[in-house]
């Protein structure tokens, strides 16, 4: 855990410009992330749609009136949330045996262990990591993209916000990731 | 920037990546993959939104079920089907859980609460509370019957029912909603989805999610759906009741119209229309009566609403049976018509049962106001719910009997189950009084005599408390037509009373209790005696300003009034006509000020003025304020209310007395039916009936008809009254009169001679009953040619109706024209 004063100084960092000292808040909104399943399930249960992009959302409102009230730039916030959710999901891909037995205690917080996705869908999220771990050495800033787009589900203007570039910019260059990432995932194994 | 990407823009991003990508083939994704990134992220939706609802696996265990699958899902909680885990025996249940989106502690409570509230339903038609708690997860849940059923529309059509089905179905839905609002619980979602049928044919009202203890501010958000919703929740204002009501009378609209009321399509349109609707177009499929029925019900102001469900429903089954409805507020020329022919359709009426739980609530509100302090106030909400019970609508006697029956054993076990002896007497009295003032006596007598048992065994116990056991018994044993017991326990009563100065008014009614008792055995002089006493003990009352002890008694105008009417009736039994009808007066003139809430006064004084009239002969005037009377009575009561009944049995004997036997005849029918069926052979009001009945016969000259109806009121009066009452004289009478008209007069003597015996042991030889049985021996002597005895007999028989009648009555003059025309030839 963080410390409030580290956490502080972290958001200092930030808010002067520093985009390193991001990388110390992730376990944090991450975390939270993780851990806000329910809150989603009250907010938004009146909702048609029930996704990552609430709980991004959520995940801020909560964040930002207490950890990180400090600060300035929701972009931040989002940049990071993004690269969570799109961790969240990949693990959820990822565990093993996470089916509960009958009669054993509903975990009811742990967004990772609360996901059922499909077969086809955990598979096709592992391909898209795969090939985003290749992008991201070359271009990080698509990555960032998709990131934003495909997994926390922002809107052209929020992804356009995190990744300090115009929107009909990210609008171009989320074209041509998402093109590069189908050619990538329907290639035939040679 | 355009969107559009150049080659060069392509080229750029794809050999940064990999220098050896074939950008043709690249750009034969990009539309592709387009379509493939938007399914993929619904699909992706999906399953993240359904795997972060709640998803218990089949098995999972809570309490002593196990989950089999989920049933029902809403925003404020998910139901699944269970069964038990032991296999002890077959057992399926719906669970109820609080999902864990909604573990919030506000949630909870909630969810507690209406738990609690649950648990006190218990009725026919509601889905029943089993159990609840907690699960090892801290999910709090609900387990509840489970219904396999239709909804009500859906069986409707599907069974293709009749109007007169639909509305039994909401009659008995109305029955249950009284039950639930009886315990201060709102449903606030009554749609036909939430009310299913059972295989049976039962309905039952499921899913009181959004149901909340009426107190609770209501929130519009949290409120059912909107088709249903009535006029005043949409403006935000508190559901009540009425809500509720408003929302079974559009269940019956749609099912009765196969339609809803309303066309907007969309949720801001459907609000205004709603708000707005007023029902005023009939509907050319259901009559009149009927389309009244339902405009009551879905009034958009609360306040021209039904009150209360087993208002609304006892309207339905006024409307199914006949009988002028509250909705059309009938004139008197419809209620006649409509009483002329429910009378004929009666015999197939459905007998509908509406539960109303009374008693329950009384224990409930006792249990919870425990508090000698608070128990004034407890007793104030009990009138107030047994005004509602029994006088908000008289019409409803006959109903709440029923109920009352089905009602009693549960009534007891409820307030077997309290434990404050003092709370537990007090309320067994309210259940008592209750069935007394429906009719139901012989009911009353188990309860009346715990209450009693407890009372003079607790050491707590107040003399007052211990007189009113007294005279609730005395009551018991009259009603019952058991004299001599009731005298005796009345005895009881007025000894305590008289210890101390405290209770004037309780005394004064034991004493008019008594006077009518006495009349009631016969005793009329007693019976004058003591009427007086309690006319003069509440006469000073009253002028010394003394206030009734509110909880014992009535008002002691009230009190007085019935004891004109007693005073009265002994009286008339002893000849003093004119007294008689002078009290009777008395009280009608009190019994008018207080008909709204004593009707009974006035009914008692009409009926002895009717009776003064008829000693007195006239017959006409006796006709006439009976007419009256049954108008009003027809006004107030269902049909065969006994008040009712006695009203048709008097001016059937009133008609008789003016030979219109046909009239006679028929309101006597009526009454025998009715009373033979409720009260059995031997009670008083049966038997009155069928010795009109036969009297009537005979004067019609059929013999053997009237000949078997006196039998049986004989049997009947010689097994409630003794060997030696005067009305057991009167049968003689009766009897004696078929003999001498079949010409048989050796048995008539026999009769006559009987009735003379008893007359004079009871009246000694000054009496109206002397002079007639003087005539009937003069008249029979005649015929067997015994011309001394005869006139014997007839001389005796004018001298003393000139003594007790006057010489203006009309039977003193018939007397006398009689003996002039007989014996003045032979004289001569």
């Amino acid at each position: 855990m963080i410390s409030e004063t580290e956490l502080n100084k972290i958001i200092e960092r930030i808010n002067a410009g520093d985009q390193q000292a991001l990388d110390h808040l992730f376990p944090l909104v991450y975390q939270e992330l993780r851990q806000s399943a329910h809150i989603i399930r009250i907010r938004f249960r009146n909702q048609d749609t029930l996704n990552t992009t609430a709980l991004v959302h959520e995940a801020y409102l909560k964040l930002s009136k207490a950890d990180l009230s400090k600060l300035e730039n929701k972009a931040h916030f989002l940049n990071l949330a993004s690269k969570a959710i799109r961790q969240i999901l990949v693990n959820a891909c990822q565990s093993k045996g996470t089916q509960k037995r009958s009669g054993e205690k509903v975990q009811i917080d742990d967004l990772e262990e609360q996901l059922r996705l499909s077969e086809e869908s955990k598979s096709i999220i592992l391909q898209i990591q795969d090939a985003l771990n290749i992008l991201e050495q070359k271009q990080p800033n698509y990555t960032k993209i998709v990131e934003c787009r495909f997994f926390a589900g922002l809107s052209i203007e929020e992804t356009a916000s995190v990744v300090g570039s115009s929107p009909s910019t990210v609008k171009r260059q989320w074209s041509m990731a998402k093109t590069w990432l189908h050619q990538q995932i329907t290639a035939v194994p040679v | 920037m355009s969107d559009h990407i150049s080659r060069d823009e392509w080229i750029a991003f794809i050999t940064s990546i990999d220098a050896n990508t074939d950008l043709d083939d690249l750009l034969t994704h990009q539309e592709k993959a387009d379509d493939f990134f938007d399914n993929f992220s619904k699909n992706l939706e999906k399953e993240i939104a359904d795997s972060l609802e709640i998803n218990l696996e089949p098995g999972y265990r809570i309490g002593k079920y196990a989950l089999i699958e989920q049933i029902g899902k809403g925003g404020m909680a998910y139901v699944y089907l269970a069964k038990r885990a032991d296999n002890l025996f077959e057992q399926q249940v719906a669970i109820k859980l609080l999902p864990p989106h909604n573990l919030t502690e506000s949630h909870i409570v909630h969810f507690n609460k209406e738990r609690e509230l649950l648990a006190n339903l218990n009725h026919p038609n509601i889905g029943k509370i089993f159990d609840g708690g907690i699960t090892p997860d801290g999910i709090p849940y609900i387990v509840m019957e489970y219904i396999e059923g239709t909804p009500i529309d859906q069986y409707c059509s599907s069974k293709h029912l009749s109007i007169d089905q639909k509305i039994a179905l909401i009659i008995k839905i109305l029955g249950a909603l009284q039950h639930v609002h009886n315990r201060f619980i709102l449903h606030r979602d009554l749609k036909p989805a939430n009310i299913l049928i059972t295989s049976e044919g039962d309905p039952k009202i499921v899913d009181f999610g959004i149901g909340q203890n009426i107190e609770t501010e209501y929130s519009a958000s949290e409120s059912g759906t909107l088709r249903y919703m009535p006029p005043e929740v949409i403006n935000q204002k508190r559901a009540t009741t009425q809500s509720d009501l408003y929302q079974v009378g559009l269940i019956l609209f749609e099912l009765l119209n196969g339609t809803s009321p309303f066309i907007s399509t969309n949720k801001d349109d459907l609000q205004k229309e709603k708000v707005n609707w007023q029902y005023n177009k009939p509907s050319a499929i259901i009559s009149r009566r009927l389309n009244d029925i339902l405009q009551k019900s879905l009034e958009i102001q609360v306040e021209k609403r039904y009150l209360s469900a087993s208002e609304f429903a006892q309207d339905l089954v006024n409307y199914q049976t006949l009988h002028p409805t509250q909705a059309s507020e009938a004139d008197f020329l419809e209620q006649t018509i409509l009483y002329v022919r429910r009378n004929k359709v009666a015999a197939s009426l459905t007998v509908i049962i509406l539960a109303v739980s009374l008693s329950s609530a009384i224990t409930n509100q006792l249990q919870i106001q425990r508090t000698q302090k608070e128990k004034a106030k407890v007793e104030e909400a009990n009138k107030f719910l047994k005004s509602i019970f029994l006088a908000n609508n008289p019409n409803q006697t006959q109903l709440a009997d029923l109920t009352a029956r089905d009602l009693l054993n549960n009534s007891k076990l409820e307030i077997d189950k309290l434990e404050d002896t003092e709370v537990k007497a007090y309320a067994l009295t309210q259940l008592g009084e209750i069935y007394s003032e429906i009719g139901l006596w012989k009911e009353t007598k188990p309860i009346y005599e715990k209450a009693l048992f407890i009372y003079l065994n607790s050491s707590e116990s107040k003399d007052i408390d211990i007189a009113n056991g007294y005279s609730n018994m005395a009551g018991y044993y009259r009603n019952v037509s058991q004299y001599e017991q009731a005298d005796s326990a009345i005895d009881l009563c007025i000894e305590l009373l008289k210890q101390s100065n405290d209770y004037p008014v309780a005394l004064a009614f034991a004493y008019h209790t008594k006077g009518n008792i006495k009349y009631s055995l016969g005793q009329y002089e007693e019976g004058k005696d003591i009427t007086k006493k309690s006319i003069n003990l509440l006469e000073e009352t009253i002028s010394k300003g003394i206030a009734a002890n509110q909880n014992y008694t009535e008002a002691p105008e009230a009190v007085l009034a019935m004891a004109y009417n007693y005073h009265s009736s002994n009286l008339r039994e002893l000849s003093e006509y004119n007294e008689a009808l002078e009290y009777a007066k008395k009280a009608l003139e009190i019994g008018l000020e207080y008909q709204n809430s004593n009707i009974d006064i006035l009914f008692i004084a009409q009926n002895n003025i009717a009776l003064a009239y008829e000693r007195l002969g006239l017959y006409q005037k006796q006709i006439e304020i009976l007419s009256q009377q049954l108008t009003r009575k027809l006004e107030v009561y269902e049909v065969h209310n006994p008040s009712l009944m006695v009203t048709m049995t008097n001016l059937g004997s009133a008609y008789y007395k003016i030979e219109n036997y046909k009239m006679s005849d028929s309101l006597s029918e009526i009454a025998y039916q009715t009373y033979l069926e409720k009260y059995g052979p031997t009670n008083q009001y049966t038997v009155s009936t069928l010795y009109n009945l036969g009297n009537s016969k005979l004067s019609q000259d059929k013999y053997k008809e009237a000949n078997s109806y006196f039998e049986k009121v004989l049997d009947a009066d010689m097994e409630t009254l003794g060997n030696n009452h005067p009305y057991v004289a009167g049968d003689y009478v009766s009897l004696g009169n078929v003999q001498f008209y079949l010409q048989n007069w050796k048995e008539a003597e026999e009769y006559y001679q009987n009735a003379y015996a008893i007359y004079s042991k009871n009246f000694g030889e000054e009496h109206q009953k002397i002079s007639y049985s003087n005539w009937l021996l003069g008249r029979l002597y005649w015929e067997m040619n015994q011309l001394q005895k005869s006139e014997l007999h007839y001389q005796q028989a004018i001298e003393i109706s000139k003594k007790v009648l006057g010489e203006d009555h009309i039977l003193h003059k018939n007397y006398l024209a009689e003996y002039d025309s007989l014996f003045s030839k032979i004289n001569q």
